[in-house]
């Protein structure tokens, strides 16, 4: 099957279906096998296939200042994505103007957020550095809420001899109208639904002239509401959510060098008495691939995530919360990894964690959910992950 | 002396040019379409621009079409490297920014230099179709108006324009 594959990607590496219209897709199928603790279906003993990946887009040149874009996207993730296919983005972009050295446009509709390095293109697993991204900056249990909004995305670009500065920013609605969401923010789905205020996002990166140095920040702030439907234990709450993000990569020919450091400010109001909470929790990774040639490359990273920047390793939290183990408060993941891409547009991955604390795991997969999800848990885990993955 | 020196540095930097290319046909050049309104040269910077499918139409506005080769060809290697000063992995990952994030489109890709050139010059060199008039020849040439490649120099013939860049 997978000579037929890389018959076809060899040949047909997008499908123009005609002048303008360009159609493009990936398809990605995990594995997963932890010693302890559980990601992506039961991933104990024998291991998990629970995870797929599907994605198809659509992008129409209507002129060349005007193009639409569609992307479906399909996610089976264990117990918090079941293949309900999703409205990825959709979205017009109108240039209004394009020269050689400067850009401006805006993008309206459901619009990527440019969110961090690696966030416009989360679900492809092509152009990630590992099978799993960082999960202290791109935790896939809010990855709806970070990865497109319903607004407007004003971009506009400077390319000068000093370096090229791409700026993007905007408002918008965020997604949180959905279980995942409902989970990463009250806990366990309830009665009522959560809605999207009005929200911004801006991003502005910088590339050196010379050199693959890229210098990015992100600054964004989420805000939704609990609509309660009685009889409900909540009350009209307010959730914000506000990450800033710094990142910094160096890409050479044989090896990149990434750095990414986020402080998100996350509370909570209204919803309940004594639910109340404002902290503010930080995290950073440190990575380096190496490309041997231009099929096989190899990763080393570092990442850690904290919740609470004044309580990194949960005893205060353990002592509010009895019964909650204290490493639910943080995530430390030494990874190595490696890839072949066996053509352009298939690759094979492989890699290994070795994690102490569970603060970025989905508590919808461990066995205590919905009432005891982390009781059951380990401090320290490892995870095997294998990946195939093609693209068109 | 010095000027001796000088003279003897001057001398080894054109040998070094002489030498240096081991065959000059190998040389990848910025390759048009003849009836593709760009003029003779093109800067540096509008070439990241279009190779970086930021650039969307020639300054009359006819459509920019960009054919590329794909990432492990050695053509394409070359003229990412020593053309636009980047490498493969980072174009690549540049398009895939834009397809997967729907903020724009992929340069179209063609399997081999033989494809590149077809598709620049416009018509099927494969299947030769004879037209009535010199007209009718410029109509054909002009079908594929806009497209931009790039090919070894060996492979250009009187079909093909060149772009200088500067």
């Amino acid at each position: 099957m997978f000579a037929l594959c890389a018959c076809l990607c060899r040949s047909a590496p997008a499908f123009e279906v005609f002048d303008g219209l360009q159609v493009h897709g990936f398809l990605s199928q995990g594995y997963f096998l932890t010693t302890n603790n559980s990601l992506f279906g039961s991933s104990e003993r024998g291991g998990s296939l629970d995870f797929t990946e599907l994605g198809v887009n659509a992008s129409w040149m209507l002129r060349s200042d005007l193009q639409l874009a569609v992307q479906l996207l399909s996610r089976r993730a264990g117990e918090a994505a079941e293949n309900e296919p999703e409205l990825d983005f959709a979205l017009l972009d109108y240039t209004a103007l394009a020269t050689a050295d400067r850009r401006l446009g805006v993008r309206v509709g459901r619009v990527r957020l440019p969110f961090g390095l690696y966030g416009d293109t989360r679900d492809v697993a092509f152009t990630r550095p590992s099978i799993l991204l960082p999960q202290s900056i791109y935790f896939d249990e809010s990855r709806e809420l970070a990865i497109s909004g319903d607004g407007a995305m004003f971009y506009g670009e400077e390319h000068s001899p000093w370096g090229n500065f791409l700026l993007e920013v905007g408002p918008f609605s965020p997604r949180v109208d959905n279980d995942n969401s409902e989970v990463a923010i009250l806990g366990v789905p309830q009665r009522g639904h959560l809605a999207g205020r009005l929200s911004f996002i801006g991003r502005l990166i910088y590339e050196a002239p010379i050199g693959g140095l890229r210098l990015a920040v992100t600054g964004a702030r989420f805000e939704s509401g609990y609509r309660p439907r009685p009889p409900d234990k909540f009350g009209p709450g307010d959730d914000l959510f506000e990450p800033l993000i710094l990142s910094a990569q160096y890409d050479a020919e044989a090896w990149s060098l990434t750095g990414e450091y986020a402080r998100r400010r996350v509370a909570d109001e209204n919803f309940a008495p004594g639910f109340d909470f404002d902290i503010v929790g930080d995290s950073y990774y440190v990575q380096g691939i190496y490309r041997w040639d231009p099929y096989l490359e190899i990763v080393v990273r570092y990442d850690a995530l904290f919740f609470n920047e004044d309580d990194r390793d949960g005893t205060q939290f353990k002592v509010a919360n009895p019964g909650i183990p204290a490493h639910t408060q943080f995530a430390k993941d030494w990874t190595a990894g490696v890839r072949y891409n066996i053509t352009p547009s298939v690759m094979v991955r492989a890699e290994y964690h070795h994690v102490y604390g569970t603060a970025w795991l989905f508590q919808q997969d461990q066995v205590g959910f919905p009432n005891d999800p982390f009781s059951s848990t380990d401090k320290k885990w490892d995870l095997f992950a294998l990946l195939v993955s093609y693209r068109f | 002396m010095g000027r001796l020196l000088g003279r003897s540095a001057l001398g080894l930097v054109l040998l070094w040019g002489w030498v240096a290319p081991v065959n000059a046909g190998d040389e990848v050049v910025v390759a048009v379409n003849r009836a593709t309104p760009a003029g003779t040269t093109i800067s540096r910077n509008a070439l990241s621009a279009v190779f970086g499918m930021r650039l969307r139409a020639w300054a009359d506005g006819t459509a920019i079409r960009v054919y590329v080769l794909p990432d492990d060809n050695a053509v394409h290697v070359a003229f990412s490297k020593e053309i636009l000063r980047v490498f493969p992995h980072q174009l690549r990952t540049a398009w895939d920014r834009l397809v997967f994030s729907g903020t724009g489109q992929a340069p179209l890709q063609v399997s081999d230099e033989e494809e590149m050139r077809t598709r620049i010059v416009g018509i099927d060199a494969a299947r030769p179709e004879v037209v009535a008039s010199e007209e009718e020849m410029r109509e054909k040439l002009a079908q594929n108006a806009g497209a931009i490649g790039y090919l070894s120099r060996k492979m250009i013939d009187e079909r093909v324009g060149v772009l200088q860049v500067n």
